[in-house]
C-alpha cells in the first residue's frame, strides 16, 4: 500500500526542492514545482499507475539541485521542456480524455501553452510590480522559442520510442 | 434563399479580387513585404473552399467571409501602413485570425475525430485542445516574425509589448472561442461533415 504511494511522495518532495532558488535560476522551474505538487497531492491515486513517469519526473525535478548551484539555471534551462511535457503527459492521463493516441499530441499543445501563459504571466507581473523577469523581447523570444524546440523534441522523441515499443 | 455553399462562393471570390487588387498596387507602389503577403493570404482564402470541394468538410460560410474579411485586413494594415498608424489594427487581425483558425479547428476535430478509432475525444476537450492550438500558433508566428526581423531585417515587432499584447489577444481570441462554441459543437448534426457516397453505374 505504501510503497504504491511512493510516487506520489516522491513527486511532492521533489516539487519541494524546485522551490530552492538559484542566482540566475529560470523563471518557470517553480511554477513546474507548483504544477508537479498540485498533481502530487490532487492525482496521487492516478500516479500509483504510472510510477515510472512519476518517479523520472520527481528525478528531473531533482536533478538541478543535485547539479550544483553553478550549473543548475542550465540544467533548469535544458531540463524545462522535458518537465513541462511529463508534467502534461500526468496530468491529460489523469483527465481520463479517452482518445489514448492523441495524449503526446495534447502533452505538446498543453506543455507549450504552460510556457507561453507563463512567460505572458512573468510579463505582466513585471508591469504591475515592477520586477524585472522578462526584460526585453529577445528575452521573450528566447523563453519562447526555447520551449517550443525544446518540448518539440521532447514530444518527437516521446513520439518514436512508442512507435519503437509497438514494433517491438 | 441563397444556399450556403453559395454564400461560401461569393465570399470567397470577393475576398480573391480584394487581395489580387492590394497585390497588383503593391507591385506597383514596389512593396514586396505586402505582395508577399496578399499570395499568401489568397491561398488561406481559398482553404475553406477548398475544404468542401477536397476533404469533404463543409464550414459554415461565415467562416469563408471572416477569412476573406481579416486577410484582406491584414494584407492591406501592411501597404497602407495600417499597423504603424491605427493602434488598434494589430489586435483586430490577431483576434479575428485566431477566432476564425479556433473555430476550424474545433468543427475538425469533432467531424473528424466522431470518425476515430478506437476510441473518440470527448467532445467537452475539443474546445480546451483549440484553445492549446491557438497559443502554439501564437507562439510560433511571433517567434516567426522575430526571426524575420533578426534574420531578414524586417520591422514586424515594435517592442517587448507589442509582441505581449498580440499574443495575449490571441489567447483571448481562442479563449473567447473555447467558451462560446461548446453549445454549437453539441447541436451539430451526426452527419455533418460526412460526404454522400456516389455508387459508380455498373
Amino acid at each position: 500500500m505504501i510503497f504504491g504511494f511512493l510516487p506520489s511522495f516522491l513527486l511532492a518532495a521533489a516539487a519541494f526542492c524546485s522551490f530552492i532558488p538559484y542566482p540566475d535560476g529560470n523563471i518557470y522551474w517553480p511554477v513546474a514545482g507548483v504544477w508537479a505538487l498540485a498533481l502530487a497531492i490532487t492525482a496521487y491515486r492516478h500516479l500509483t499507475t504510472t510510477p515510472l513517469m512519476a518517479s523520472t519526473l520527481a528525478i528531473l525535478l531533482l536533478a538541478p539541485n543535485l547539479a550544483g548551484a553553478s550549473l543548475a539555471p542550465d540544467v533548469q534551462f535544458i531540463l524545462l521542456p522535458v518537465v513541462a511535457f511529463l508534467l502534461s503527459y500526468l496530468t491529460s492521463i489523469t483527465m481520463d480524455i479517452g482518445a489514448e493516441d492523441l495524449i503526446p499530441a495534447m502533452s505538446f499543445l498543453l506543455a507549450n501553452a504552460f510556457i507561453g501563459l507563463s512567460a505572458l504571466a512573468f510579463y505582466y507581473v513585471d508591469r504591475i510590480v515592477g520586477t524585472s523577469f522578462i526584460p526585453t523581447n529577445e528575452t521573450f523570444m528566447l523563453h519562447l522559442s526555447s520551449g517550443l524546440i525544446g518540448i518539440g523534441l521532447t514530444a518527437l522523441i516521446f513520439h518514436l520510442a512508442s512507435i519503437h515499443e509497438v514494433k517491438a | 434563399m441563397m444556399s450556403d455553399e453559395r454564400k461560401e462562393l461569393i465570399s470567397t471570390r470577393l475576398g480573391l479580387y480584394a487581395l489580387a487588387l492590394i497585390l497588383v498596387a503593391s507591385v506597383l507602389v514596389w512593396e514586396p513585404y505586402p505582395a508577399l503577403t496578399s499570395l499568401l493570404c489568397m491561398a488561406m482564402v481559398a482553404l475553406p473552399r477548398q475544404a468542401r470541394l477536397r476533404l469533404c468538410m463543409p464550414l459554415p460560410w461565415i467562416m469563408a467571409a471572416l477569412t476573406a474579411i481579416v486577410t484582406v485586413l491584414h494584407s492591406m494594415g501592411i501597404l497602407i501602413g495600417a499597423y504603424d498608424v491605427i493602434w488598434w489594427w494589430d489586435m483586430l487581425t490577431h483576434m479575428m485570425a485566431t477566432s476564425v483558425i479556433a473555430v476550424a479547428a474545433n468543427l475538425v476535430i469533432v467531424v473528424r475525430g466522431r470518425r476515430a478509432v478506437p476510441r473518440q475525444l470527448p467532445v467537452r476537450y475539443v474546445p480546451l485542445i483549440s484553445l492549446g492550438m491557438v497559443i502554439v500558433l501564437g507562439m510560433v508566428w511571433e517567434v516567426a516574425e522575430f526571426a524575420a526581423d533578426v534574420f531578414l531585417g524586417q520591422l514586424t515587432q515594435y517592442s517587448l509589448h507589442d509582441t505581449a499584447v498580440d499574443l495575449s489577444v490571441d489567447i483571448l481570441g481562442g479563449a473567447l472561442v473555447a467558451i462560446l462554441i461548446p453549445p454549437y459543437l453539441d447541436r451539430l448534426e451526426e452527419d455533418y461533415g460526412i460526404c454522400d457516397v456516389t455508387l459508380a453505374s455498373p
